[in-house]
């Protein structure tokens, strides 16, 4: 029998036909690890190869398709891609045009990861400026954790031997599995609805990456951003980092750590303590000292130990009063005394005495009695007559009246 | 007195010392300060002397957080 010879473009073409009618090459899910990756921008598209150990297949993926991807792809990487595979007519090669992929394994918790924590940073959940201080002196701390792990058991072990003021509400959770994330979002929510809850510690021991991967979901990211209450994030061991860790306001390596950070060291306050006491008691005792020194200062320096400054200045004015008084009394007895010399001289003026000075004379009888009327005389009478130096007896030998 | 508590002592206490640090005050202001201070010191002191730490543990009921006292994992107290 013979058959019927076709053009190369006819097998071609006939190869894409069955390819395109094929129900499993048109809705394919292929594992496999990404190498040869390159943009082809001519063609808008990535064009790589996908590997196993024995086979590898020709893929490409349009930019169109490749932007709705939450990661990045890179060569040596494990994905899980989707697609159809088809049949390039021109040199008769198929290739699995591929419409989404996702990362496969724990590589996927790496990609995931590195994606959320990407997404949430540019949406600026880790920003220092919205991070809060941790409370000095916390009242009430809640503890986000399981109840049957070391980290419930180290936490409370810390918190009461540093700081046993402090008073502890633990809501138990799971740590891990599906339910943790949703039972973390619970537990914040009705912490912050304690009014008297000042500090969240969200703890949880080691394990696996899966163990941890509720603390790196994006819900737990965002009820940590919402929190009222300051949260410090304390999951897994030194080396784990969590988006818990990048959101909260402190990451912990440890639970252990976590609590220390979360209040003050008893022994260091108890120091503190003293030590503010100490200051107060010797700050009096200063006082004291310095107030002492300032008072015998101020006696010392005061007229209180030179009580006559008190008076000098009374002194003076007394001394100066003196003076005025004297002057005043002399310029009065000056007056005075010439005012006696004027009466002295209008007295003279007056004393009949003075007269006699001037030729007058007195005369009286032998009884020593003035006269003064001639008809009171008779002839041989004795009188005596008195001048201004000296007196003269004589006797009358004549009397006549004068018309 | 029964009103304090630690971390307002605490704080007032650092105010307290500061303030005298900086000075200027006269001899009443300070002599007040000082007895407020040597309260709020022996409260504090007090206080830390005396705590025992108190674990509640939260038990949900009908939507509802409550306190209950946590005796840890064993019946027994938690050891401190």
């Amino acid at each position: 029998m013979r058959i019927k010879t076709l053009s190369v473009s006819e097998v071609n073409g006939y190869i894409k036909k069955i390819f395109a009618g094929d129900l499993i090459l048109n809705n394919l899910s292929v594992r496999g690890e990404i190498s040869n990756l390159r943009l082809v921008t001519q063609r808008n598209a990535y064009f790589f190869s996908l590997k196993d150990s024995y086979s590898s297949i020709q893929c490409v993926m349009y930019l169109n398709a490749m932007e709705s991807l939450n990661f990045i792809p890179a060569d040596g990487m494990e994905i899980t891609a989707h697609g159809k595979v088809a049949l390039y007519e021109k040199n008769g090669s198929y290739s699995l045009n591929i419409d989404s992929m996702e990362p496969y394994g724990v590589g996927a918790y790496y990609i995931a990861f590195n994606t959320l924590k990407r997404k949430l940073e540019t949406e600026g959940l880790f920003d220092r400026a919205h991070k809060r201080s941790i409370p000095q002196y916390p009242e009430k701390i809640g503890v986000i954790t399981s109840i049957n792990g070391a980290a419930v058991h180290d936490i409370i072990k810390v918190l009461s031997g540093r700081y046993p003021y402090v008073e502890v509400d633990i809501l138990p959770i799971t740590v891990q599995g599906d339910k943790a994330a949703d039972e973390i979002c619970r537990a914040f929510n009705a912490m912050n609805n304690m009014d008297d809850i000042d500090l969240i510690i969200l703890a949880r021991g080691g394990g696996s990456v899966e163990d941890l991967w509720p603390f790196n979901e994006e819900k737990v990211a965002r009820a940590i951003y919402a929190s009222r209450c300051p949260v410090i994030s304390a999951v897994g061991h030194e080396t784990d980092f969590t988006i818990s860790d990048f959101v909260a306001d402190a990451r912990a390596a440890t639970p252990t750590e976590a609590a220390a950070m979360a209040v003050p060291d008893r022994n260091a306050l108890m120091e503190n303590i003293e030590q503010y006491k100490t200051y107060l008691v010797r700050y009096m005792e200063d006082t004291i000292i310095r107030g002492e020194r300032h008072l015998e200062f101020i006696v010392k320096s005061s007229p209180l130990s030179r009580p006559e400054m008190f008076f000098e200045k009374y002194d003076g004015k007394l001394n100066q009063l003196k003076q005025l008084l004297a002057y005043h009394m002399a310029q009065y007895i000056n007056r005075k005394q010439m005012e006696t010399q004027l009466l002295e001289k209008q007295l003279q003026t007056l004393n009949p005495l003075d007269v006699l000075k001037r030729g007058f004379a007195i005369i009286y009888s032998k009884d020593k009695g003035l006269i003064s009327d001639a008809g009171k005389v008779q002839v041989n009478d004795e009188i005596m007559v008195r001048l201004h130096n000296g007196l003269i007896n004589c006797r009358v030998e004549e009397v006549s009246g004068i018309e | 007195m029964n009103e304090m508590n630690f971390e307002g002592s605490m704080k007032r206490l650092e105010e307290i010392v500061n303030t005298l640090q900086q000075g200027n005050l006269n001899l009443e202001e300070s002599v007040n300060l000082f007895e407020e201070g040597i309260r709020l010191s022996n409260f504090c002191r007090e206080a830390l002397m005396k705590a025992r730490m108190k674990v509640n543990i939260l038990i949900e009921e009908n939507g509802i957080f409550k306190e209950m006292g946590y005796e840890g994992e064993n019946g027994e107290k938690p050891q401190l």
